[in-house]
Protein backbone atom coordinates (compact mmCIF):
# COMPACT_ATOMS: atom_id res chain seq x y z
CA UNK A 1 0.00 0.00 0.00
CA UNK A 2 1.29 3.47 -0.85
CA UNK A 3 2.12 5.70 2.12
CA UNK A 4 -0.12 8.73 2.70
CA UNK A 5 1.08 11.67 0.57
CA UNK A 6 1.03 13.86 3.68
CA UNK A 7 1.06 13.12 7.37
CA UNK A 8 1.41 15.74 10.12
CA UNK A 9 1.77 14.92 13.81
CA UNK A 10 1.80 17.64 16.46
CA UNK A 11 3.28 20.20 14.07
CA UNK A 12 4.08 23.61 15.54
CA UNK A 13 5.67 26.61 13.87
CA UNK A 14 7.36 29.52 15.63
CA UNK A 15 8.57 32.62 13.82
CA UNK A 16 11.92 34.01 14.99
CA UNK A 17 11.64 36.24 18.02
CA UNK A 18 7.93 35.59 18.63
CA UNK A 19 6.74 33.84 21.77
CA UNK A 20 3.33 32.67 20.51
CA UNK A 21 3.40 29.91 17.89
CA UNK A 22 1.92 30.63 14.45
CA UNK A 23 0.83 27.00 14.23
CA UNK A 24 0.33 24.85 17.33
CA UNK A 25 0.04 21.07 17.61
CA UNK A 26 -1.52 20.39 14.23
CA UNK A 27 -2.18 16.74 13.32
CA UNK A 28 -3.84 15.50 10.15
CA UNK A 29 -3.35 13.19 7.18
CA UNK A 30 -4.06 13.64 3.47
CA UNK A 31 -4.76 10.32 1.74
CA UNK A 32 -3.93 9.55 -1.94
CA UNK A 33 -6.27 11.39 -4.32
CA UNK A 34 -7.84 13.46 -1.53
CA UNK A 35 -8.47 17.19 -2.00
CA UNK A 36 -8.35 18.80 1.39
CA UNK A 37 -8.97 22.50 2.05
CA UNK A 38 -7.33 24.38 4.88
CA UNK A 39 -9.60 27.32 5.47
CA UNK A 40 -9.16 30.17 7.86
CA UNK A 41 -9.47 33.93 8.03
CA UNK A 42 -6.49 36.20 7.32
CA UNK A 43 -3.65 35.48 9.76
CA UNK A 44 -4.94 32.04 10.72
CA UNK A 45 -1.59 30.44 9.79
CA UNK A 46 -2.45 28.87 6.42
CA UNK A 47 0.62 30.11 4.52
CA UNK A 48 2.96 29.34 7.43
CA UNK A 49 1.60 25.78 7.52
CA UNK A 50 2.21 25.25 3.80
CA UNK A 51 5.74 26.70 3.98
CA UNK A 52 6.50 24.48 6.98
CA UNK A 53 5.37 21.38 5.06
CA UNK A 54 8.24 21.84 2.59
CA UNK A 55 10.79 22.96 5.17
CA UNK A 56 10.86 26.65 4.27
CA UNK A 57 10.08 27.68 7.83
CA UNK A 58 11.35 25.78 10.89
CA UNK A 59 8.88 23.50 12.66
CA UNK A 60 8.62 21.03 15.52
CA UNK A 61 6.66 17.78 15.36
CA UNK A 62 6.59 15.29 12.51
CA UNK A 63 5.93 15.98 8.82
CA UNK A 64 6.02 12.99 6.47
CA UNK A 65 5.57 13.37 2.70
CA UNK A 66 5.15 10.17 0.67
CA UNK A 67 6.87 8.17 3.41
CA UNK A 68 9.80 10.56 3.77
CA UNK A 69 10.13 12.39 7.09
CA UNK A 70 11.00 16.06 6.64
CA UNK A 71 14.38 17.13 7.97
CA UNK A 72 17.10 19.48 6.72
CA UNK A 73 18.81 16.48 5.06
CA UNK A 74 15.70 15.05 3.40
CA UNK A 75 14.11 18.37 2.35
CA UNK A 76 15.56 18.47 -1.22
CA UNK A 77 14.40 14.88 -1.94
CA UNK A 78 11.02 15.44 -0.29
CA UNK A 79 10.37 18.58 -2.35
CA UNK A 80 10.61 16.55 -5.56
CA UNK A 81 7.33 14.91 -4.53
CA UNK A 82 5.58 18.25 -4.08
CA UNK A 83 4.08 20.75 -6.51
CA UNK A 84 3.89 24.08 -4.70
CA UNK A 85 1.95 27.21 -5.59
CA UNK A 86 3.03 30.35 -3.70
CA UNK A 87 0.37 32.91 -2.81
CA UNK A 88 2.19 35.47 -4.98
CA UNK A 89 2.81 33.60 -8.26
CA UNK A 90 5.39 36.14 -9.43
CA UNK A 91 7.70 35.04 -6.62
CA UNK A 92 8.10 31.54 -7.96
CA UNK A 93 8.67 32.39 -11.61
CA UNK A 94 12.39 31.93 -12.24
CA UNK A 95 12.65 32.17 -16.02
CA UNK A 96 11.77 34.95 -18.44
CA UNK A 97 9.47 33.00 -20.74
CA UNK A 98 6.43 30.89 -19.91
CA UNK A 99 7.73 27.84 -21.77
CA UNK A 100 11.14 27.87 -20.07
CA UNK A 101 9.65 28.25 -16.61
CA UNK A 102 7.28 25.32 -17.05
CA UNK A 103 9.93 23.13 -18.75
CA UNK A 104 12.48 23.73 -15.97
CA UNK A 105 10.97 21.21 -13.53
CA UNK A 106 11.11 18.50 -16.20
CA UNK A 107 14.73 19.30 -17.16
CA UNK A 108 15.58 19.17 -13.47
CA UNK A 109 13.98 15.73 -13.37
CA UNK A 110 16.38 14.56 -16.11
CA UNK A 111 14.31 15.03 -19.27
CA UNK A 112 15.99 16.39 -22.43
CA UNK A 113 15.20 20.00 -23.30
CA UNK A 114 13.21 19.12 -26.45
CA UNK A 115 10.96 16.61 -24.72
CA UNK A 116 10.61 18.89 -21.69
CA UNK A 117 9.41 21.72 -23.94
CA UNK A 118 6.93 19.41 -25.65
CA UNK A 119 5.46 18.27 -22.34
CA UNK A 120 5.41 21.84 -21.06
CA UNK A 121 3.35 22.81 -24.13
CA UNK A 122 0.93 19.95 -23.40
CA UNK A 123 0.52 21.12 -19.81
CA UNK A 124 -0.02 24.74 -20.87
CA UNK A 125 -2.68 23.66 -23.38
CA UNK A 126 -4.43 21.60 -20.69
CA UNK A 127 -4.63 24.77 -18.58
CA UNK A 128 -5.95 26.79 -21.52
CA UNK A 129 -2.84 28.95 -21.86
CA UNK A 130 -1.03 27.16 -24.71
CA UNK A 131 -0.98 30.45 -26.64
CA UNK A 132 1.22 32.02 -23.95
CA UNK A 133 4.11 29.54 -24.33
CA UNK A 134 6.51 31.97 -26.02
CA UNK A 135 5.43 35.03 -24.01
CA UNK A 136 7.62 36.94 -21.60
CA UNK A 137 6.17 36.38 -18.14
CA UNK A 138 6.37 40.03 -17.07
CA UNK A 139 3.98 40.94 -19.92
CA UNK A 140 1.11 38.65 -18.92
CA UNK A 141 -1.71 39.33 -16.44
CA UNK A 142 -1.86 38.21 -12.80
CA UNK A 143 -4.39 35.47 -13.58
CA UNK A 144 -2.21 34.18 -16.41
CA UNK A 145 0.88 34.22 -14.15
CA UNK A 146 -1.06 32.20 -11.64
CA UNK A 147 -1.83 29.58 -14.27
CA UNK A 148 1.82 29.53 -15.38
CA UNK A 149 2.92 29.00 -11.78
CA UNK A 150 0.33 26.23 -11.45
CA UNK A 151 1.58 24.63 -14.69
CA UNK A 152 5.13 24.67 -13.29
CA UNK A 153 3.85 23.00 -10.12
CA UNK A 154 1.87 20.21 -11.80
CA UNK A 155 3.92 19.52 -14.94
CA UNK A 156 6.09 16.89 -13.23
CA UNK A 157 2.99 15.05 -11.91
CA UNK A 158 3.99 15.18 -8.25
CA UNK A 159 1.94 12.99 -5.89
CA UNK A 160 1.20 15.96 -3.61
CA UNK A 161 0.08 19.50 -4.50
CA UNK A 162 0.27 22.29 -1.93
CA UNK A 163 -1.62 25.33 -3.19
CA UNK A 164 -1.65 28.64 -1.34
CA UNK A 165 -4.66 30.84 -2.21
CA UNK A 166 -4.95 29.49 -5.78
CA UNK A 167 -8.05 31.59 -6.55
CA UNK A 168 -6.72 34.93 -5.31
CA UNK A 169 -7.16 37.51 -8.07
CA UNK A 170 -8.93 35.10 -10.45
CA UNK A 171 -12.19 36.07 -12.15
CA UNK A 172 -15.26 33.80 -11.68
CA UNK A 173 -14.60 31.90 -14.93
CA UNK A 174 -10.94 31.46 -13.95
CA UNK A 175 -12.00 30.00 -10.60
CA UNK A 176 -14.39 27.58 -12.25
CA UNK A 177 -11.77 26.52 -14.82
CA UNK A 178 -9.19 26.05 -12.08
CA UNK A 179 -11.50 23.81 -10.08
CA UNK A 180 -12.09 21.69 -13.21
CA UNK A 181 -8.33 21.38 -13.83
CA UNK A 182 -7.61 20.41 -10.22
CA UNK A 183 -10.52 17.98 -10.11
CA UNK A 184 -8.93 16.03 -12.98
CA UNK A 185 -5.60 15.64 -11.18
CA UNK A 186 -5.01 12.39 -9.36
CA UNK A 187 -2.49 13.96 -6.97
CA UNK A 188 -3.46 14.55 -3.35
CA UNK A 189 -4.08 18.24 -2.79
CA UNK A 190 -3.90 20.50 0.24
CA UNK A 191 -5.39 23.87 -0.62
CA UNK A 192 -5.10 26.89 1.67
CA UNK A 193 -7.90 29.32 0.93
CA UNK A 194 -10.78 31.36 2.32
CA UNK A 195 -12.79 31.01 -0.90
CA UNK A 196 -15.58 28.78 0.39
CA UNK A 197 -17.42 28.53 -2.95
CA UNK A 198 -14.24 27.12 -4.49
CA UNK A 199 -13.93 24.69 -1.58
CA UNK A 200 -17.51 23.53 -2.11
CA UNK A 201 -16.83 22.86 -5.79
CA UNK A 202 -13.57 21.00 -5.34
CA UNK A 203 -12.67 19.70 -1.91
CA UNK A 204 -13.66 16.49 -0.23
CA UNK A 205 -12.70 17.55 3.28
CA UNK A 206 -12.20 20.86 5.08
CA UNK A 207 -9.85 21.68 7.96
CA UNK A 208 -10.70 24.89 9.80
CA UNK A 209 -7.72 26.78 11.16
CA UNK A 210 -8.15 29.43 13.83
CA UNK A 211 -5.28 31.15 15.58
CA UNK A 212 -2.87 28.51 14.31
CA UNK A 213 -4.82 25.58 15.78
CA UNK A 214 -7.23 23.12 14.22
CA UNK A 215 -10.70 24.38 15.22
CA UNK A 216 -12.65 21.70 13.39
CA UNK A 217 -12.95 19.31 10.48
CA UNK A 218 -15.97 19.02 8.19
CA UNK A 219 -17.12 17.86 4.77
CA UNK A 220 -19.20 20.93 3.94
CA UNK A 221 -18.74 24.61 4.55
CA UNK A 222 -22.18 25.55 5.92
CA UNK A 223 -20.98 25.52 9.52
CA UNK A 224 -17.92 27.59 8.61
CA UNK A 225 -20.06 30.15 6.76
CA UNK A 226 -22.29 30.44 9.83
CA UNK A 227 -19.22 30.82 12.06
CA UNK A 228 -17.84 33.58 9.86
CA UNK A 229 -21.22 35.26 9.58
CA UNK A 230 -21.37 34.95 5.81
CA UNK A 231 -24.09 32.32 5.40
CA UNK A 232 -26.57 33.11 2.65
CA UNK A 233 -30.19 34.03 3.23
CA UNK B 1 10.74 57.33 -12.65
CA UNK B 2 8.87 56.68 -15.89
CA UNK B 3 11.86 55.21 -17.70
CA UNK B 4 12.23 52.57 -14.95
CA UNK B 5 8.96 51.08 -16.13
CA UNK B 6 10.49 50.17 -19.47
CA UNK B 7 12.15 46.80 -19.33
CA UNK B 8 15.71 47.00 -20.61
CA UNK B 9 16.69 43.35 -21.00
CA UNK B 10 15.97 42.10 -24.52
CA UNK B 11 14.12 45.25 -25.59
CA UNK B 12 16.59 46.21 -28.36
CA UNK B 13 15.54 45.83 -31.97
CA UNK B 14 18.98 46.05 -33.60
CA UNK B 15 20.67 43.67 -36.03
CA UNK B 16 23.05 42.46 -33.33
CA UNK B 17 20.14 40.40 -32.03
CA UNK B 18 20.77 38.01 -34.96
CA UNK B 19 24.09 36.95 -33.44
CA UNK B 20 24.42 34.15 -30.90
CA UNK B 21 24.16 35.44 -27.29
CA UNK B 22 27.81 34.63 -26.49
CA UNK B 23 28.90 36.69 -29.54
CA UNK B 24 26.78 39.62 -28.33
CA UNK B 25 28.52 39.41 -24.96
CA UNK B 26 31.97 39.33 -26.59
CA UNK B 27 31.09 42.31 -28.82
CA UNK B 28 29.82 44.26 -25.79
CA UNK B 29 33.04 43.60 -23.89
CA UNK B 30 35.02 44.69 -26.99
CA UNK B 31 33.03 47.92 -27.28
CA UNK B 32 33.67 48.64 -23.59
CA UNK B 33 37.37 47.86 -24.09
CA UNK B 34 37.56 50.30 -27.01
CA UNK B 35 35.97 52.96 -24.79
CA UNK B 36 38.57 52.33 -22.10
CA UNK B 37 41.63 51.87 -24.33
CA UNK B 38 41.23 54.74 -26.81
CA UNK B 39 43.07 57.88 -25.58
CA UNK B 40 40.19 60.21 -24.67
CA UNK B 41 42.46 63.24 -24.20
CA UNK B 42 43.25 63.32 -27.96
CA UNK B 43 40.82 64.29 -30.71
CA UNK B 44 41.31 60.98 -32.54
CA UNK B 45 40.67 59.05 -29.31
CA UNK B 46 37.54 61.04 -28.44
CA UNK B 47 36.17 60.59 -31.97
CA UNK B 48 36.89 56.83 -31.75
CA UNK B 49 35.00 56.52 -28.46
CA UNK B 50 32.11 58.65 -29.74
CA UNK B 51 31.88 56.65 -32.99
CA UNK B 52 32.06 53.34 -31.12
CA UNK B 53 29.15 54.34 -28.87
CA UNK B 54 27.06 55.53 -31.82
CA UNK B 55 27.79 52.40 -33.86
CA UNK B 56 27.09 50.13 -30.89
CA UNK B 57 23.78 51.83 -30.11
CA UNK B 58 22.79 51.67 -33.79
CA UNK B 59 23.52 47.95 -33.80
CA UNK B 60 21.59 47.37 -30.55
CA UNK B 61 18.73 49.88 -31.09
CA UNK B 62 17.41 50.19 -27.52
CA UNK B 63 14.12 52.11 -27.21
CA UNK B 64 14.23 55.90 -27.16
CA UNK B 65 12.82 55.99 -23.59
CA UNK B 66 15.57 53.73 -22.25
CA UNK B 67 18.28 55.54 -24.22
CA UNK B 68 17.06 58.96 -23.07
CA UNK B 69 16.78 57.88 -19.42
CA UNK B 70 20.25 56.34 -19.47
CA UNK B 71 21.76 59.41 -21.14
CA UNK B 72 20.26 61.75 -18.53
CA UNK B 73 21.40 59.47 -15.71
CA UNK B 74 24.92 59.30 -17.19
CA UNK B 75 25.03 63.09 -17.53
CA UNK B 76 23.83 63.51 -13.94
CA UNK B 77 26.64 61.30 -12.68
CA UNK B 78 29.57 62.34 -14.87
CA UNK B 79 28.89 65.96 -15.90
CA UNK B 80 29.48 67.32 -12.36
CA UNK B 81 32.88 65.55 -12.30
CA UNK B 82 33.88 67.29 -15.54
CA UNK B 83 32.45 70.70 -14.67
CA UNK B 84 33.54 70.94 -11.03
CA UNK B 85 36.97 69.27 -11.20
CA UNK B 86 38.85 72.43 -12.32
CA UNK B 87 37.53 74.29 -9.26
CA UNK B 88 38.35 71.62 -6.68
CA UNK B 89 41.74 71.17 -5.04
CA UNK B 90 43.07 67.75 -6.06
CA UNK B 91 40.32 67.37 -8.71
CA UNK B 92 40.64 64.84 -11.54
CA UNK B 93 43.65 65.43 -13.81
CA UNK B 94 41.65 64.78 -16.95
CA UNK B 95 37.93 65.36 -16.23
CA UNK B 96 36.93 65.23 -19.93
CA UNK B 97 38.40 61.74 -20.16
CA UNK B 98 36.43 60.58 -17.09
CA UNK B 99 33.24 62.14 -18.44
CA UNK B 100 33.57 60.63 -21.91
CA UNK B 101 34.62 57.17 -20.77
CA UNK B 102 31.98 57.08 -18.01
CA UNK B 103 29.14 58.12 -20.27
CA UNK B 104 30.35 55.73 -23.00
CA UNK B 105 30.51 52.80 -20.56
CA UNK B 106 26.97 53.45 -19.29
CA UNK B 107 25.52 53.75 -22.81
CA UNK B 108 27.39 50.69 -24.12
CA UNK B 109 26.28 48.62 -21.11
CA UNK B 110 22.62 49.57 -21.53
CA UNK B 111 22.88 48.89 -25.28
CA UNK B 112 24.31 45.45 -24.49
CA UNK B 113 21.59 44.73 -21.92
CA UNK B 114 18.95 45.64 -24.49
CA UNK B 115 20.20 42.89 -26.82
CA UNK B 116 20.04 40.13 -24.20
CA UNK B 117 17.07 38.53 -22.48
CA UNK B 118 17.72 36.58 -19.29
CA UNK B 119 17.57 33.36 -21.37
CA UNK B 120 20.12 34.79 -23.83
CA UNK B 121 22.40 35.76 -20.97
CA UNK B 122 22.26 32.26 -19.53
CA UNK B 123 22.79 30.65 -22.96
CA UNK B 124 25.68 33.05 -23.70
CA UNK B 125 27.44 32.56 -20.38
CA UNK B 126 27.28 28.79 -20.78
CA UNK B 127 29.25 29.03 -24.04
CA UNK B 128 31.95 31.31 -22.64
CA UNK B 129 34.98 30.02 -20.74
CA UNK B 130 33.99 31.45 -17.35
CA UNK B 131 33.56 29.49 -14.09
CA UNK B 132 30.08 28.03 -13.51
CA UNK B 133 29.82 29.67 -10.09
CA UNK B 134 30.55 33.13 -11.57
CA UNK B 135 27.87 32.61 -14.24
CA UNK B 136 25.33 31.50 -11.61
CA UNK B 137 26.05 34.50 -9.40
CA UNK B 138 25.69 36.85 -12.36
CA UNK B 139 22.37 35.26 -13.36
CA UNK B 140 21.11 35.49 -9.77
CA UNK B 141 22.05 39.17 -9.70
CA UNK B 142 20.18 39.79 -12.96
CA UNK B 143 17.08 37.85 -11.87
CA UNK B 144 16.92 39.48 -8.43
CA UNK B 145 17.58 42.91 -9.94
CA UNK B 146 14.66 42.65 -12.35
CA UNK B 147 12.45 41.47 -9.48
CA UNK B 148 13.55 44.42 -7.35
CA UNK B 149 13.09 46.90 -10.20
CA UNK B 150 9.48 45.65 -10.47
CA UNK B 151 9.02 46.10 -6.72
CA UNK B 152 10.56 49.59 -6.86
CA UNK B 153 8.20 50.55 -9.67
CA UNK B 154 5.23 49.44 -7.56
CA UNK B 155 6.50 51.37 -4.51
CA UNK B 156 6.90 54.53 -6.62
CA UNK B 157 3.46 54.04 -8.18
CA UNK B 158 1.91 53.68 -4.72
CA UNK B 159 3.66 56.85 -3.59
CA UNK B 160 2.50 58.77 -6.64
CA UNK B 161 -1.09 57.66 -6.04
CA UNK B 162 -1.17 58.11 -2.27
CA UNK B 163 1.03 61.18 -2.02
CA UNK B 164 0.00 62.90 -5.23
CA UNK B 165 3.63 63.46 -6.26
CA UNK B 166 4.76 63.14 -9.86
CA UNK B 167 8.02 62.76 -11.74
CA UNK B 168 10.98 64.17 -9.82
CA UNK B 169 8.91 64.64 -6.65
CA UNK B 170 8.07 60.93 -6.60
CA UNK B 171 11.72 60.13 -7.27
CA UNK B 172 12.76 62.28 -4.30
CA UNK B 173 10.12 60.71 -2.04
CA UNK B 174 11.28 57.27 -3.13
CA UNK B 175 14.85 58.14 -2.17
CA UNK B 176 13.75 59.40 1.23
CA UNK B 177 11.68 56.26 1.83
CA UNK B 178 14.53 53.82 1.18
CA UNK B 179 15.26 52.83 4.81
CA UNK B 180 11.66 52.64 6.02
CA UNK B 181 9.57 51.49 3.07
CA UNK B 182 11.65 50.32 0.15
CA UNK B 183 14.33 48.29 1.93
CA UNK B 184 12.07 46.09 4.10
CA UNK B 185 9.81 45.50 1.11
CA UNK B 186 12.51 44.47 -1.34
CA UNK B 187 14.25 42.33 1.30
CA UNK B 188 11.00 40.49 1.94
CA UNK B 189 10.51 40.06 -1.81
CA UNK B 190 14.09 38.84 -2.31
CA UNK B 191 13.59 36.31 0.51
CA UNK B 192 10.45 34.93 -1.09
CA UNK B 193 12.18 34.60 -4.47
CA UNK B 194 15.11 32.85 -2.76
CA UNK B 195 12.62 30.45 -1.09
CA UNK B 196 11.10 29.68 -4.48
CA UNK B 197 14.55 29.06 -5.97
CA UNK B 198 15.36 26.65 -3.15
CA UNK B 199 12.02 24.90 -3.42
CA UNK B 200 12.20 24.48 -7.19
CA UNK B 201 15.83 23.29 -7.09
CA UNK B 202 17.20 26.14 -9.21
CA UNK B 203 20.78 25.29 -8.26
CA UNK B 204 20.41 21.57 -9.09
CA UNK B 205 20.37 21.99 -12.86
CA UNK B 206 23.43 22.65 -15.03
CA UNK B 207 23.17 26.01 -16.76
CA UNK B 208 23.62 24.43 -20.19
CA UNK B 209 20.66 22.10 -19.70
CA UNK B 210 18.19 24.87 -20.53
CA UNK B 211 19.73 25.32 -24.00
CA UNK B 212 22.34 27.44 -25.79
CA UNK B 213 23.03 28.53 -29.38
CA UNK B 214 26.13 27.29 -31.28
CA UNK B 215 28.12 29.99 -33.18
CA UNK B 216 27.67 30.47 -36.94
CA UNK B 217 29.93 31.99 -39.62
CA UNK B 218 28.35 35.40 -38.96
CA UNK B 219 29.30 35.09 -35.29
CA UNK B 220 32.93 34.33 -36.17
CA UNK B 221 32.99 37.37 -38.45
CA UNK B 222 31.54 39.59 -35.70
CA UNK B 223 34.08 38.33 -33.15
CA UNK B 224 36.94 38.99 -35.60
CA UNK B 225 35.64 42.55 -36.20
CA UNK B 226 35.33 43.12 -32.44
CA UNK B 227 38.91 41.96 -31.85
CA UNK B 228 40.15 44.19 -34.70
CA UNK B 229 38.35 47.20 -33.18
CA UNK B 230 39.95 46.48 -29.81
CA UNK B 231 43.38 46.13 -31.41
CA UNK B 232 42.84 49.44 -33.28
CA UNK B 233 42.00 51.25 -30.03
CA UNK B 234 45.10 49.81 -28.31
CA UNK B 235 47.26 50.81 -31.29
CA UNK B 236 45.85 54.35 -31.14
CA UNK B 237 46.67 54.54 -27.45
CA UNK B 238 50.24 53.23 -27.96
CA UNK B 239 50.70 55.64 -30.88
CA UNK B 240 49.83 58.50 -28.51
CA UNK B 241 52.42 57.52 -25.93
CA UNK B 242 50.29 55.02 -23.93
Amino acid sequence: MNPAPLLCRAVSVHHDGETNPVIEGLSFTVEPGERVAVVGLNGAGKTSLLLALVGLVPHSGEIVVCGLRLSRRTAPELRRNVGFLFNVPEDQVLFPTVEEDVAFGLVRGGLGLGEARQRAHGCLHALGIGHLAGQLIHRISHGQKLRVALASAIVTDPPLLLLDEPTAGLDPRGRRDLSVVLERRTAAQLIATHDLDFVDRLCTRVLLLEGGALAGETVDTAAIRARWGCDQG
Amino acid sequence: MRWLRHRILGSGRGVIGRLAPQTRLICAVSALAVGLAAPARTLAGSVTIFATVLLWLALCRPSAAILGGTFVMGLAVFAPVMLLSPFVDGGAANPWSIFLRGLAAVLISVGAASTLTESDLRGGLVRLPIPDIAARILLQVVHQTSTLVGETTRVSAAMAVRGGGQGSRTAFELLASIPKVWLPRVISRAERVADAMELRGFGDVELGAMGSVPPTRLDRFAIAAAILAMAGAVALRLGNGG
